[in-house]
């Protein structure tokens, strides 16, 4: 009967139960919701980070990121189709792009221009890199003599889809070397320096100018970001002379400083968010509850205790606690799948130069702590109000209006 | 003092409440309002008795104190036989849900219970099995003459149907007696008649006490005695004519 009565009692007054219902479910409902937006953000952001540039990290000789050698190619890897037989071997791997940094005279015939040259696998890399922004052309495939330039520099040299250009380097040895190459692609990072001096050109054709059969760096694919700790392991017990080092460590400045910033941002505006919410909500169902004094008066007056009176106020808070976190979570559930299924186009992130969907990730855990607040809150709300109110003179609740 | 009430001494021994030297006094603001002042009062089972007096006399607080609505403060207040003040609030719950049945100016209806389910909730409380709810349900609703509206809300009802329940819903807990404050002050004349007729039927034919505050003299024609009060003192304590 207890039970009954507290079940009609949340039917009796739709408005309060429905306004009720609305903020425990828009409590809960947007409280993971914004969690899944933050680490859709972060995902997407570490995702567009690896497939800009640094793939999931990058493996070279031991200490060669952090000295400065006076002839670096001597510290480059060795026997390097051996070396990729044997990192593409490590379980989680999927791609290994080796890659050689050095520096050339490029030219137009009549301007000549220094610039700082990549070497890469750009059959591979152009599977892999999605997020480079090339603007104009195509990112570097499988043409031998392909070069893709920085908007600035082939501004710099008049250059422009097709044409050609020479790139003069000195080889390992101190002799000059060149070759000629067509333009495939421009690509524009938004960073000026990178934009007006930087090009690319496949890894053979850089190991021929620099007559060098070594590999510098090479970055690493994998199955996902998860595996990097294991696949790191593996290269450290078996692989010694190289080192791998994360993206995030390589891309401190932009990705992890970024990501740092925007979690400490987002930590604060979830703070707020979690304590409207939970005000919210005890301000809502508190108010119901204590509106409910000359009724309580009743059944005081005829007999119920105050610990009966607490338990059908009770029943009732964790009735609406469970069904409005429910709602919550559906109404999430329906805005993510139905209204917004391809996400929320975002701005350009730091270090990146085009907009991106972020799709709210909607993480177990997080709805079931959100869900377990919504509830709590309600629970608890109901219970502290109905202490109140149980444990006021039945006179005075009576005469309450 | 009233000319239709002669003193009495009473010297029946089946006291239902013995109060002596009662005072009660509650904060209104900040002000500290002296309710009932030295109140020595005697009530037998099966009487009927009808408390009068001006707003704030003291007719609801007395009523209150007898319903173990608010506690005692000062002097003795004896329940058959038992001294309120030395009860715990266990045992003056157990008093409220077996013993007394109370009627409010207001009605106090749960709103989302039938009718015959609001007469039921209470008796659900007392632990009593379903049969013998129906039955008593039943019973008291056709005593109050509701029986054919048992399934309609107290939304769906009159002010006096809906007193008629909370008198049913009272009755049904076979109470040994029924604290009626203002029972008829939210119905019109020949409702609250009506009401009366049907307390004063409960009280002559079943032998339950009832105690009924109000300054109405259509209800002071129902009672057997008449307390009349003023300023939280019993000026006068009679049969009524």
């Amino acid at each position: 009967m207890l039970t009954l009565a507290a079940i009609r009692n949340l039917m009796r007054n739709p408005r309060r139960t429905l306004a009720i219902l609305l903020t425990v479910a828009i409590g809960t409902g947007s409280l993971f919701l914004f969690h899944g937006f933050n680490a859709g953000i972060m995902n997407q952001y570490r995702a567009n980070s690896i497939h800009a540039f640094y793939g999931y990290g990058q493996v070279n000789t031991a200490d060669y990121r952090e000295k400065v050698y006076e002839k670096p190619w001597e510290h480059w890897m060795q026997n390097w189709p051996d070396l990729k037989r044997r990192l593409l071997g490590i379980p989680g791997v999927t791609q290994v792009f080796p890659r050689i940094n050095f520096f050339g005279l490029l030219s137009n015939g009549n301007i000549t221009v220094s610039g700082r040259g990549l070497g890469v696998d750009g059959a591979e890399e152009e599977k892999f890199f999605s997020t480079i922004n090339v603007v104009q052309g195509k990112m570097l495939s499988n043409e031998s003599d392909g070069i893709l330039m920085g908007v600035g520099l082939a501004r710099s040299l008049d250059l422009k889809v097709g044409d050609k250009v020479s790139v003069l380097s000195n080889t390992i040895r101190g002799t000059l070397n060149g070759a000629e190459f067509t333009v495939v692609g421009l690509y524009h990072t938004g960073m000026k320096d990178v934009d007006d001096g930087t090009f690319r050109v496949q890894i053979g054709q850089a190991q021929t100018l620099l007559d060098t059969e070594r590999v510098e760096i090479a970055s690493l694919g994998l199955d996902g970001n998860e595996d990097w700790s294991k696949v790191d392991t593996s290269i450290k017990g078996e692989f010694p002379g190289i080192e791998a080092t994360e993206f995030a460590v390589l891309d401190k400045v932009y990705y992890q400083n970024s990501v740092d910033w925007l979690n400490a941002q987002f930590n604060v505006v979830q703070f707020i968010m979690l304590a409207i919410v939970v005000l919210g909500i005890f301000n809502t169902v508190s108010t119901a509850v204590l509106e409910r004094k000359q009724e309580i008066g009743n059944l005081r007056a005829n007999g119920e205790s105050a610990k009966e009176i607490l338990t059908l106020l009770t029943i009732e808070g964790l009735t609406l606690g469970i069904l409005g976190a429910l709602l919550g979570i559906i109404g999430g559930y329906i805005i993510v799948f139905l209204i917004i299924p391809n996400g929320i186009l975002m701005p350009a992130a730091p270090g990146l130069t085009r907009q991106f969907y972020v799709k709210v990730e909607l993480q177990t855990v997080r709805i079931l702590l959100s869900f377990v607040l919504g509830f709590f809150c309600a629970v608890v709300a109901s219970f502290l109000a109905g202490l109140r109110i149980a444990k006021m003179p039945i006179g005075e609740a009576l005469r309450s209006n | 003092m009233n000319n239709k009430m002669r003193e009495t001494t009473n010297t029946n021994t089946n006291n239902l409440y013995q109060l002596s030297g009662v005072n009660f006094q509650y904060h209104l603001g900040t002000l500290l309002v002296q309710a009932l002042r030295n109140i020595d009062l005697k009530i037998d089972a099966g009487d009927f008795v009808c408390f009068r007096g001006p707003s704030g006399s003291g007719k609801t607080t007395l009523l209150n104190l007898l319903g173990l609505i608010e506690p005692p403060q000062e002097g003795t207040t004896l329940f058959e036989g038992e001294d309120l003040s030395k009860l715990s609030e266990t045992q003056k719950n157990h008093i409220r849900r077996f013993r007394i049945g109370f009627v409010f100016q207001n009605f106090h209806l749960i709103p989302v219970l039938r009718a015959d389910e609001n007469v039921e909730y209470f008796l659900a409380r007392q632990g009593l099995p379903k049969k013998e709810r129906q039955e008593r349900v039943e019973t008291a609703l056709k005593a109050v003459g509701l029986w054919e509206h048992r399934n309609k809300k107290p939304l769906e009802m009159s002010g006096g149907q809906r007193q008629r329940v909370a008198i049913a819903r009272a009755l049904a807990k076979h109470p040994h007696v029924i604290v009626a404050d203002e029972p008829t002050a939210s119905l019109d004349s020949s409702t609250g008649k009506e009401i009366m007729t049907l307390l004063g039927d409960l009280n002559r034919k079943q032998g339950v006490t009832i105690l009924v505050s109000s300054h109405d003299p259509m209800v002071i024609q129902f009672a057997r005695r008449v307390v009349e009060l003023h300023d939280g003192v019993v000026t006068s304590n009679g049969l009524a004519n």
